[in-house]
């Protein structure tokens, strides 16, 4: 086929489909702000880094719930499993962190595929109910299964290997690690808004009759945003366990955990580039200052926020931003 | 010229009810095949056979002469059968313009190409101006158009489309009238579902006409409209006219005078200009009637003309978007259902609506769930145990374990148990046998007999214009015609509003 | 054999219990379409409301339970006018995360309110026991299954045989049908949550007796409210009974025969099972 322009000169018909360099600029015009985060506050290293990771899982989140649609209340598993694989190979086995990673990946490729083969029949609330047993069957397993993971004491990284050169118990490094995982996500999250995938999982999301009639393989497509979902998580959750650098299974597998990554997509806004960042700065932020106030009651902060986005922008906080990428 | 389309057998239940029945059909490469039949016929549930949506129960489908029985809907889609829903399903939070590109990418792997021939599409249907709204902020006419437009970028060979036209202006409707012929020109071949007679008839090569599942009639506008079973179908039947119990009034006089019971003091319910609409989806235009105390009030129109809503709209399950609904002093517009209830009005819906899981009584008692009728739960209920004997005998037994025609009579019965002074039916005879449907006929004079006002939607023609005082005929969301029912029996207009002709 | 009965009695006296909070949580399904992710939390508000009585007024716990379920159903009442209607309409997702905010906002304020310490209640009684041949039983507990049994045969005669409970299932069946009738179905919206809050209050109070009490252990009871509902079958208020029973014994047995920290295991996985395998529950057919 000639390349010939478009054949229609409404202007419309351009603005209709994400124009494509634009909102990479502005991905690449984020992350390059956030990458000053640690010159300019030196002394909330570990609060920047707290968001960063989390924007990064909650980005990852949303590639499953608010792209796909499908509302998982369980995601705390890929957390886990990415916290624990990476820990147990370096303290078993000796294994490199980064390869332990990757391994972490594998696991939670192959769980979420298993996962999501068995569970994407159900529709609506049946698929969030089941997300959460899996999730708390497979803290209950991890907590007791102490030949394994260490049980309900946890295990500790006492030391590990430099990446690169580079200290991996530096919040510094640990910043800078976190906001790679946060662009691969929103780079991510900018390919599935206008790529022929992305819009299949959209078509899924908005009606899933619809979507079949148009040629798509809902099953197929759901799993395979799963699968990637997962799996960023998954790198999450590693990089996640080296930050804490203690864990147990109580707070790595929690339900909590899970409902604060789909909460933080869900007051920025699901489905946008940014929402989820948005969403994770208020929440940790908020509940970070609120700690400083009332110690130990951040969580408060976290539910009367979404109450108020529920009521008042029930499409997220972060549509601003979403305004700003249709321009 | 080749076979696109073959069924063989095709048969799909649901629990008992048989939706569609060992339908045999073929269409030929290039046509336009009109697909008609009244409410419930299984025109919808046939589309959604062949476009895989619902699984057959039995039987068999081709597809260009390959076997796509147990083929999954996106499959179907991949070979080359686009359709639209009736209940239309955009990708609301898209643009205009990616609704399109989701299917564009099916045949356009390539992103370039993808976009152009969306674009092309766009253009075709002249949505390009809405090209960066939302799918949700279109109004019917647009969604509308994006249903048949989406369809349109899986270029298929086969092309369903189901009530596209319905619910649109006059200019808008010709506008689509012409874009489906365009369509042809370009090499598709459609079956349509369409309400609107006048459009079937002047688009389609060839009409099928449905009833209760079955084909009953094939062949052109011309011979199917003249068909005397498909008029039956359509307009309701003649037969059991002289086995049932003659009419205590006979036509011609003010039919009320034999009602010794009737209550003339009642309040009358009035309708003026009203509109209503579903979301963004407007059904009454400019609605305008009476029923005054004691008459029994017929209101006709083919599908989708606005009957069940006007009825909606007066129990405000619906909200009134313009105009005025009053009952006696009261405006109805402006109240809840539950008061409107409260007033003496009452409504029996359209498939009965029962409270499945309880026992006959406990609807009936649901029924008298008001202050003002608690009282006379007891008399109230002995009257509709004498009007239905046989409700007293399965009093114990749950909703769904009655028949069809036995659910009819409670639903009726629990609408008397609100001791209403007016009482809407809608579609009491839906899906009925014949000999049902007699009885329903006659509840329903019984029930004005006792001095109840009825107004009463049916699909029964024939039957509902011989025991109506007076009718109004409704089209396209506007009363078009108001005269006594024996009268309009006669009358040319009312078949060309169902017929088209 | 002894043993096996003790277990099996105490499976059906948590059960009972599990049973309330479950009918609750399905009235509320049944009803508003709404999967109350809070439940667990009104069961922990009914624990504290019921230790702040004790504690305040001096009062044997169950003499205040009338005064718990009270408070309970206000709350539940408010908080369905103000929180719930407003988005009645909305997607499914939105009562979730609702749900979900409410939770934490009522089980932090418990944290502000009553701290961080685990709490016991004690009463003359707590420890004495009595027996019948050779199985012992609690006196407290058997307190709560008397109540329980109580209340639950009040409810089965409140939906089966008042205009009230008839409305109530009208509404769950099908509302706009129940509006035709002149129900009121905002109405009884609040009314359901305002007693499915009363009720997991209720259940708060008789746990009491068998459990520490904390502003975190909410979620749990949320689970274990999903759990009885969906074997019984979401909106199935009688399979709500036979769900809690089921899950109370099976807790019992799993945990004395096969292991006491995989307790938890079994529920959840006759759970998963039961979505996958029979998502209209156990007990009874699906509903439309």
């Amino acid at each position: 086929m000639p390349q010939t322009p478009l054949s229609v000169s409404h202007p419309a018909v351009r603005r209709g489909v994400n124009a494509g360099p634009w909102s990479l600029g502005w991905v690449l015009v984020v992350l390059a702000v956030l990458a000053f985060y640690p010159v300019v506050f030196r002394n909330f290293l570990t609060l920047g880094v707290t968001i960063v990771l989390f924007a990064g899982m909650a980005t990852a989140w949303d590639v499953l719930g608010g792209w796909t649609g499908q509302l998982s209340l369980g995601h705390a598993v890929f957390v886990g499993i990415g916290a624990y694989t990476m820990a147990l190979l370096v303290l078993r086995a000796g294994v490199a962190p980064w390869w332990g990673a990757m391994a972490g990946v594998g696991a939670s490729v192959v769980v979420a595929a298993m996962w999501g083969a068995v569970t994407f029949r159900l529709r609506g609330p049946y698929f969030a109910l089941a997300s959460i047993a899996v999730a708390e069957m497979t803290r209950i397993v991890a907590n007791n299964w102490a030949s394994l993971t260490g049980g309900a004491e946890g295990v500790s990284l006492p030391s590990l290997p430099r990446f690169l050169g580079l200290d991996l118990f530096s919040r510094r490094v640990e910043f800078y690690i976190a906001l790679v995982l946060l662009g691969l996500a929103v780079v991510a999250a900018s390919w599935l808004q206008r790529s022929r995938f992305g819009y299949h999982l959209q078509a899924i999301r908005e009606d899933e009759d619809a979507a079949m009639a148009v040629g798509i393989n809902p099953t197929r497509d759901k799993v395979l945003a799963f699968l990637a979902s997962a799996a960023l998580t998954s790198l999450g959750g590693s990089l996640y366990g080296i930050f804490l650098g203690f864990f147990e299974p109580r707070g790595m597998f929690s339900l909590d955990l899970s409902v604060q990554l789909a909460l933080m997509a869900y007051i920025g806004g699901v489905g946008t580039l940014f929402g989820p960042l948005v969403g994770a700065g208020l929440l940790v932020g908020g509940s970070e200052v609120l700690r400083i106030y009332f110690p130990g009651k951040s969580l408060f902060v976290y539910g009367l926020l979404i109450i108020l986005v529920v009521l008042f922008a029930p499409d997220g906080l972060g549509t601003v931003v979403r305004r700003v990428r249709r321009v | 010229m080749s076979e696109v389309l073959r069924t063989e057998q095709l048969r799909k239940l649901f629990g008992g009810l048989v939706a569609v029945n060992d339908v045999e059909f073929a269409v030929e490469e290039g046509e336009i095949v009109g697909l008609i039949g009244p409410n419930g016929a299984g025109k919808t549930t046939f589309f959604n056979l062949v476009s895989g949506a619902m699984r057959v129960s039995s039987g068999r489908i081709f597809f260009q002469g390959r076997e796509i029985t147990h083929a999954p809907a996106y499959q179907r889609a991949e070979l080359g059968i686009g359709r639209t829903f009736q209940i239309m399903k955009p990708f609301p939070r898209l643009t205009v313009m990616e609704n399109l590109l989701v299917g564009a990418y099916l045949r356009h792997p390539n992103r370039h190409a993808a976009v152009r021939w969306a674009a092309e599409v766009i253009e075709m249907m002249g949505l390009a101006e809405f090209a960066s709204a939302s799918a949700r902020s279109l109004t019917t006419a647009g969604r509308k158009r994006l249903e048949v437009a989406r369809a349109l970028t899986l270029s298929p060979t086969l092309l369903l489309l189901d009530e596209v036209v319905a619910g649109l202006n006059p200019v808008e409707a010709e506008g689509t009238v012409e874009l489906i012929r365009r369509i042809r020109d370009r090499g598709a071949t459609i079956i349509m579902v369409e309400h609107v007679m006048r459009v079937i008839m002047g688009l389609s090569d060839r009409i099928v006409v449905l009833a209760n599942g079955s084909n009953i009639a094939e062949g052109t506008p011309q011979q199917v409209a003249t068909n005397p079973d498909v008029i039956t179908a359509y307009l309701g039947t003649h037969e059991g006219r002289d086995a049932r119990p003659q009419a205590t009034w006979s036509p011609g006089t003010p039919a009320g005078e034999n009602h010794s019971a009737r209550d003339d003091t009642g309040p009358t319910l009035a309708l003026r200009r009203v509109q209503a609409a579903y979301g963004d989806v407007q059904v009454l235009w400019d609605v305008s009637l009476e029923v005054r105390p004691g008459e029994l009030v017929a209101l006709i129109g083919a599908n989708g003309a606005g009957k069940t809503t006007t009825l909606r709209t007066v129990a405000r399950l619906l909200r009134v978007r313009d105009g005025e609904v009053q009952f006696g002093t009261n405006r109805l517009d402006q109240m809840s259902s539950h008061d409107v209830v409260n007033l003496g009005v009452a409504m029996v819906p359209e498939g009965r609506q029962l409270f499945n899981q309880m026992t006959v009584e406990e609807n009936l008692l649901t029924g008298s769930s008001l202050a003002r009728t608690r009282t006379l739960r007891r008399t109230n209920l002995d009257r509709v145990y004498t009007l239905f004997p046989l409700l007293r005998e399965r009093r114990r037994q749950e909703a769904s374990t009655l028949s069809g025609g036995e659910q009819q009579m409670l639903a009726i019965g629990r609408g008397l148990m609100s001791a209403p002074r007016l009482l809407m039916l809608d579609e009491p005879s839906l899906g009925l046998a014949p000999t049902i449907v007699e009885e329903v006929f006659r509840v329903v004079q019984d029930i004005r007999r006792e001095g109840i006002t009825v107004l009463l939607v049916e699909q029964n023609v024939q039957q509902a214009l011989r025991i109506a005082d007076r009718a109004y005929v409704i089209e396209s969301g506007r009363i078009v015609l108001e005269g006594p029912g024996p009268e309009l029996l006669q009358s040319a207009e009312v078949r060309r509003a169902y017929l088209g002709i | 054999m002894v043993e096996f009965i003790q277990i099996v009695v105490n499976g059906i006296f948590t059960g009972g219990v599990y049973a309330i909070i479950g009918i609750g949580l399905s009235l509320i399904f049944g009803v508003m379409r709404i999967v109350n992710f809070a439940h667990g939390v009104f069961l922990v508000v009914g624990m504290f409301t019921t230790l702040f009585f004790f504690e305040r007024l001096h009062v044997d716990p169950f003499l205040v339970i009338p005064l718990v379920v009270l408070v309970g159903g206000l709350l539940g009442v408010i908080v369905e006018r103000s929180l719930l209607e407003p988005i009645a309409r909305a997607p499914e997702h939105a009562s979730i995360l609702m749900t979900v905010g409410i939770g934490l906002v009522l089980s932090n304020v418990l944290l502000f309110t009553f701290g961080d310490a685990p709490q016991i209640i004690n009463t003359r009684y707590s420890t004495s026991t009595w027996h019948l041949g050779p199985i012992t039983f609690s006196t407290a507990l058997t307190i709560s299954f008397f109540l329980t049994v109580v209340v639950i045969s009040g409810l089965a005669l409140l939906l089966g045989r008042t205009d009230l409970g008839r409305a109530i299932r009208a509404a769950a069946q099908n509302a706009d049908a129940a509006e035709l009738q002149g129900i009121n179905t905002r109405r009884v919206r609040s009314l359901v949550f305002g007693m499915g809050f009363a009720l997991a209050a209720l259940a708060g109070a008789l746990l009491l007796p068998q459990l520490f009490a904390h502003p975190s252990i909410g979620p749990t009871y949320t689970l274990k409210a999903f759990i009885v509902t969906v074997l019984g079958g979401m909106g199935n208020v009688a399979g709500a009974i036979g769900g809690g029973l089921l899950l109370g014994i099976t807790e019992s047995l799993g945990a004395a025969y096969v292991s006491s920290s995989y307790r938890d295991v079994f529920g959840l996985a006759a759970f998963l099972l039961v979505l996958l395998l029979r998502p209209a529950g156990l007990f009874g057919r699906s509903r439309t």
